[in-house]
Parts: structure tokens; sequence; C-alpha cells
């Protein structure tokens, strides 16, 4: 009789205690972003490459023309509406001194250039990245997606999505100061 | 009525069929391959290797910017003869294991390789076990319910009694 109850009760408790930490995992991933961070490129240097300068297809673009200094590699396309609604806190960076190299990614260049003027131009200079290789390179998900890249041109930051004054504030601008200090530990912590 | 209910119906469904073929099919690009084994593997390929942008889709049902852009990759890969290992630690290197719904097998990623068949064995260990206990209780029981059929010296000898006064032939 006790054997009975018990093989009973086994039957409820068995898949009980299987759903119990189911339905831990699925509560503590509530509220928690469902994009997967993909972030191989960081702590690499930036992959080499060979891109036409947006102004001018005659110029090529390589990693030499690159700052040496800290700055943020930025890929956005015309066609992109994220990208517009990112454009305005670009310019506010660009009037606060940073450096910002763009990448113009599978768009038609006539509209790119379209665009810059209506929009204004928030970068130093743009290359075009048409076939979308050196997005494939960074591991590039969409635009609006933007790299830090420190002075050695080791990629430290990938920010997928647009800029906003949140991540900013919360990630963006910590990492860069923590760069300007040469702050190794701090760098690890807040660079990711 | 009813013959237009079936001609309703069979629209219906031939319309369904069409949408979804449509939808299956709407993603593939024209590529041209050297031979069969290379569509063969292209196709193996972009049905395992997972759009990094969508939420859960392969790159061969998505037509977003960046599935079209690793479909054109994986076919500059297969057409330069590039083995599917070679392909896939190529995407592997730029996108992590996220890239492919066959993640390598790693310490960090036993849980999920080796989880499911654990799982398995464990159910099949406990329903051995639930069948035993229940087969074993049935033997008790028809013990049991042997022991009380047993009749006593005086209820055998009734009960032959009985049986006797039946079996008599009735004489005819």
């Amino acid at each position: 009789m006790v054997t009975k109850l018990n093989s009973k009760a086994m039957i409820f408790i068995i898949p009980l205690l299987i759903f119990l930490p189911v339905v831990l995992l699925l509560f503590f991933r509530l509220n928690q972003p469902a994009q997967v961070a993909i972030n191989t490129a960081t702590n690499q240097p930036l992959p080499a490459f060979e891109l036409a300068n947006l102004e001018n297809d005659n110029i090529t673009m390589s990693n030499k023309d690159l700052p040496n200094e800290t700055f943020l590699l930025n890929f956005w396309g015309s066609w992109c509406i994220a990208c517009s609604r990112e454009h305005p806190f670009l310019m506010s960076l660009k009037d606060e001194g940073i450096k910002i190299v763009g990448v113009n990614y599978k768009d038609a260049p006539e509209l790119a250039k379209q665009y810059l003027q209506d929009e204004g131009n928030p970068y130093l200079f743009n290359m075009k990245d048409e076939d979308g290789d050196l997005g494939i390179d960074l591991g590039l998900t969409g635009a609006p997606e933007t790299f830090v890249v420190d002075d050695k041109g080791i990629i430290k930051q990938h920010i997928a999505g647009e800029i906003t004054s949140k991540k900013w504030t919360t990630s963006i601008e910590p990492c860069l100061t923590a760069l300007q200090q040469s702050d190794e530990n701090q760098i690890e912590q807040v660079c990711q | 009525m009813k013959r237009f209910f079936n001609i309703f119906t069979y629209l219906f469904f031939t319309l369904a069929m069409i949408s979804l073929n449509s939808q299956t099919y709407s993603a593939i690009d024209v590529y041209q391959f050297d031979s069969a084994e290379q569509e063969a593997q292209y196709q193996s390929l972009i049905a395992e290797l997972r759009c990094p942008k969508c939420q859960n889709q392969n790159i061969a049902s998505s037509n977003s910017l960046i599935s079209q852009d690793l479909k054109r990759k994986t076919y500059e890969l297969v057409k330069q003869g590039k083995s599917d290992t070679q392909i896939r630690d190529y995407m592997q290197s730029r996108y992590g294991d996220f890239i492919s719904y066959k993640p390598p097998v790693r310490p960090h990623t036993y849980l999920l390789w080796y989880l499911p068949p654990v799982l398995l064995v464990l159910a099949l260990a406990i329903w051995f076990w639930l069948v035993r206990l229940k087969s074993v209780d049935n033997k008790n029981a028809d013990i049991v319910v042997d022991k009380q059929s047993e009749l006593n010296i005086k209820e055998k000898q009734q009960l032959k009694d009985i049986l006797n006064q039946y079996d008599k032939p009735d004489g005819i």
C-alpha cells in the first residue's frame, strides 16, 4: 500500500522536479535582452580592408588611413531608419570632438551622399562596404552598428543597434574614458 | 450548397498550399554551381547556419540583408572548394557559436549536447522502475485474492453437494 502510494506520488513529483528548474530558468530570463550579443570581434585587431571612399571612387581607404587615436567605426545606410534616428546623436558627438569613421553599408552612393548633405556629416570620412564583406569580417548583424577602436587599431566594444544617450552614458563613454586613461583593469570591466 | 462548399474548400487549400510554397522558396537565390555536390553542400550549409539578426531562423529561409550576405559568402567559399568544416570555422570565428544550429562540442556546450540523452536514459530508467513496482504490486494483490478464495473443508463439502445435485441426469 505504501509503495503504491509512493509510486503514484512519484508520477507527479518527478515531472514537477523537472519542470521547476525550467520555470526558474525562464523566470530569470524575463526582461533580459533577447538579442544575442555577438562580440567575437572585440579585443581583435580591425581586419584588413580596402574600400572605396564614398566621396571619390578613385580613392581607396585602408587600415593606414584610420585615426591614430581612439575612434568610433559606425556602420550606416541611408535606407536604414534606425540610422536616421541615431544621426542627430552622432552630430552631437562630433561637436564634442569624438572621432567617427563611417562605413556606408550596402547603400546606393548617390542616396548616401544626399543623406549626408541633408542631415549633416558627423564622419571624418566614409568608405563604401557595398557587398558587406567588412561587415561579415566584424560579425555585423545589420545597421546601425558601431565599434569602439583604440589607438592601436584594436576593437574594444561592439555596439549593436543605434547609439542612444543611455547607451552612451552607461557603456560607451565609460569605455572611451578608460581607454584614454589606459587603465587596463577598467578597460576590461567597462568595454564589453 | 454542398458542392459549392466542396469547391470553396478545394480553392482554399490550393491557395494555402501555393502561399506556403512561395514562402518556402521566396528566399532561394539563383547561384550557378560547378557540380551537384557543390550545390548540395551549399544547401546543407545554409540550412545549418543561423541568421544572426533573426529570432530562430536559418539563413536559407531568411531574406534579411545579413542572411543574403552570408549566403553569398557561403556560395563563394563553396565555389572556392572549401570544406564544410572550413566554412563553419569561417562563420564561427566571426559570429561565434551562435551562427550554427550545430554548435561544436566543447566544455561549455556539454550541457547542450549531453543533457537530452541523459534525460532520456533517466526517463527510461524511471519508467522501468515504475512498471516493475506496479507488476510487483499486482503479484501481491493476486496472492491476497487467492488466499481469500480458498475454501474451508465445510465449504468445500457444501460446494460438492450443490454440484452433485445439479450434475444428476434428469432421468429423461
